[in-house]
């Protein structure tokens, strides 16, 4: 039985590729059923990004020509024009390729978090459909546990890469939970937006939008659930909150003087200002004041790429993870594999030791029984020699990889492979 | 003869030890929690191994050096037990736990048959109440010294603009700050009894005070530098840096008052 993922993603395939190829859950299970019997056990992956299958099969070129095929029928396209942007791998590459998807290594953002959520919905919907077993079950709960490794023991997914997040992940570091803290925003701007979304939505106690057009801040508010204020209101305000995030155009300028004074009534508590203003609307010298925190757009795009870099480096990390996890996945395997082609041998030889003693002895049937014992011990004898060296010589390969391909060679050529098969679907 | 009790403790202690540099290698909490519950059961042993020690002589085992190090491992331990009911921060007991380990390990391979420093009738419970005190107090400012140096560290990165990947990793400066308050205030509590129960055995032994006594007078810079640290806090609104290096300095003074007194100063203590 081979382990394969066969699709295509954002590094193959062009958006209007893609998009073709997104299908709905139900369409996806009537895909993965129509590709039974080639495919024992199957899952579909889609996401904006990836269109992938991963499936169980004895038979991988005519499985991936159903695939075709069924895949052409359902975006009406010839097999030969889509092929191009479909890769195939293979056992542990395709272990690999799985866990590297799973983990967020093979994604368009490096370390973003929502691709193995959708690789646990596609592998849901496959399980309660009853597209997989034994092997599938075993090779995705591999992959889930790897994929939380590499997010906890690597930096691909600890550090935020773009400015909004860098802003609301500096908070937390100042004041870790948000919970007891307010924000204001001074200026309505579209800039300011998405960074106030964002602490918003980390759960802030109070949040308020000042502007100099009371009703652009009344709309903002509104969208964001805050209060909207004047400018002057919003000047005053500025003792109450803890967060305070500057977008204003037209001059303004938050001076040192003012924020010393502030911070003379606030008992010590940080200020955290983010200013995102162009021209900036604070005094740099701000940021020298005691307890006081001051980030400007440059310093947060600064943060960002010195976090994409830094999740860059992880990747080599993450692989050397995976790669044990691949090599543990391929051991387990064994354990399914090796073992019990070792005792199919056996009780495959034993049978024929069986059938060949029973025509001999018709043969000879006064034989006496002394002799008879004599002769089923001899032929007994033969065959544990027989199997005794290619099974020592067969738990000796050290390669798991290899050994997992030598057990599949031996059901081969002993042709024990239905009978596999059989017990495995038993 | 080897004490069971004390082998365990430190053997307690060497397997969160090593489940603490698991931790500074994958930073899954899974290795913070187990090195956090070996050092509750080598905490938990230690206890056993001071009260047994304790009925067996009829007295506490302070007056030799593996029952020094022992109280001291005993209490930084009970200070990281004690201080995560405050709040967890991960990074603290794997930081901590090894010299928790290092500390038992010693006193474990000192030779318990070693000469005693102190007469036994000295052990009254007024002294055995300001040893236990006065360890308690440091093991204390050792915890909210570690803290305040995470908070130095993380502050100073946040101020300069560079968040490296280990900053992430380090707890909000908010809990920081809160956990060295947390730390300084039991110490000062702590310190500050250990320093009248020792007058207070002082004057039985004596009947006088030594106040200038180094260690005494130390311990007593010790406790005004810490007030000035909560004063600064509460009455003037100071936080960050400034406050941080009363932390740091009186947390110098008292290692000194603690330790460093006996080697360059005369002293009427025997430790």
């Amino acid at each position: 039985m081979k382990f394969i993922v066969y699709g295509l993603n954002h590094t193959t395939a062009p958006v209007e590729v893609r998009e073709k190829y997104a299908l709905e859950q139900d369409r996806v299970l009537e895909v993965l059923r129509g590709l039974k019997p080639q495919a024992s056990e199957g899952v579909f992956l889609s996401t904006c990004n990836r269109v992938e299958f991963y499936l169980t099969t004895e038979t991988v070129d005519r499985t991936i020509e159903d695939t075709h095929k069924t895949l052409s029928s359902i975006h009406k396209l010839k097999p030969a024009d889509i092929k191009k942007y479909f890769y195939l791998y293979e056992d542990s590459e395709a272990f690999f390729h799985l866990f590297r998807v799973a983990s967020s290594l093979d994604s368009m953002v490096l370390g973003e978090a929502q691709i193995l959520g959708q690789v646990k919905d596609a592998y849901e919907g496959s399980k309660e459909a009853g597209m997989t077993g034994t092997l599938l079950n075993g090779i995705f709960a591999r992959a889930f546990a790897a994929a939380k490794k590499v997010r906890s023991q690597t930096d691909i997914a600890r550090m935020p890469t773009n400015v909004s997040s860098v802003a609301v992940d500096l908070a937390k570091k100042i004041f870790s939970s948000l919970k007891e803290h307010k924000v204001l925003l001074l200026g309505a701007g579209d800039m300011s937006e998405l960074t106030a979304k964002y602490l918003v939505d980390s759960g802030v106690s109070g949040f308020y939008v000042a502007n100099r057009t009371l009703d652009k801040a009344k709309t903002l508010a509104a969208k964001l659930g805050g209060k909207p204020m004047t400018m002057e209101e919003g000047i005053k305000k500025m003792a109450e909150v803890d967060i305070i995030l500057t977008s204003v155009g037209g001059g303004f300028t938050l001076k040192r003087d003012d924020v010393e004074k502030l911070i003379k009534s606030r008992n010590g508590r940080s200020l955290f200002i983010i200013d995102i203003g162009v021209p900036r609307n604070v005094d740099p010298e701000v940021g020298k004041l005691e307890s006081v925190y001051l980030y400007n757009i440059d310093n947060l795009s600064a943060i960002a790429n010195e976090n994409k870099g830094e999740r860059q480096k992880a990747v080599e990390v993450a692989e050397s993870i995976l790669r044990e996890e691949v090599d543990q996945l391929c051991s387990w395997l064994l354990s399914l594999e090796l073992v019990p082609t070792i005792t199919r041998l056996r009780n495959s030889y034993e049978t024929i030791r069986q059938n060949e003693l029973q025509d001999f002895l018709k043969q000879f049937p006064n034989l006496p029984e002394k002799e008879k014992k004599a002769i089923e011990r001899l032929t007994r004898d033969i065959t544990l020699k027989v199997l005794h060296e290619p099974t020592v010589n067969l738990k000796k390969v050290e390669d798991k990889v290899d050994r997992f391909e030598f057990a599949r060679m031996l059901r081969e050529i002993f042709s024990l492979k239905d009978q596999h098969d059989t017990e495995g679907k038993s | 003869m080897i004490n069971i009790f004390y082998a365990v403790t430190t053997f307690f202690y060497a397997v969160g030890s090593w489940f603490s540099f698991r931790y500074y290698k994958t930073f899954e909490p899974f290795n913070e929690k187990k090195a956090f519950q070996w050092l509750l059961m080598g905490f938990l042993a230690q206890a056993i191994t001071l009260a047994d020690q304790w009925v067996s002589t009829g007295f506490a085992p302070l007056d030799r050096i593996d029952g020094i190090l022992m109280i001291l491992s005993f209490s930084l331990a009970g200070t990281l037990i004690f201080g995560r009911a405050k709040a967890s921060v991960p990074i603290l007991v794997s930081l901590f736990l090894p010299f928790i380990f290092l500390l038992s390990a010693i006193g474990f391979a000192t030779d318990i048959n070693s000469v005693p420093f102190m007469d036994a009738h000295l052990m009254t419970p007024v002294m055995v109440a300001h040893i236990f005190m006065t360890f308690f107090g440091f093991s204390n400012f050792t915890v909210g010294f570690g803290v305040g140096v995470a908070f130095w560290i993380q502050e100073g990165q946040l101020k300069q603009h560079q968040m490296k990947s280990w900053s992430y990793r380090l707890p909000a400066l908010e809990i920081l700050d809160g956990l060295t308050v947390f730390h300084v205030g039991v110490g000062f509590l702590f310190w500050g009894l250990g320093l009248v129960l020792g007058t207070v055995q002082a004057y039985q032994v004596w009947n006088q005070l030594p106040l200038f006594d180094p260690k005494i007078f130390g311990s007593l810079l010790v406790l005004i530098i810490y007030a000035l640290f909560f004063i600064l806090r509460w009455a003037l609104g100071m936080r960050g840096k400034k406050t941080m290096t009363l932390v740091m300095i009186g947390y110098f003074l008292a290692l000194f008052t603690f330790l460093g007194v006996r080697l360059f100063l005369t002293t009427q203590h025997t430790f």
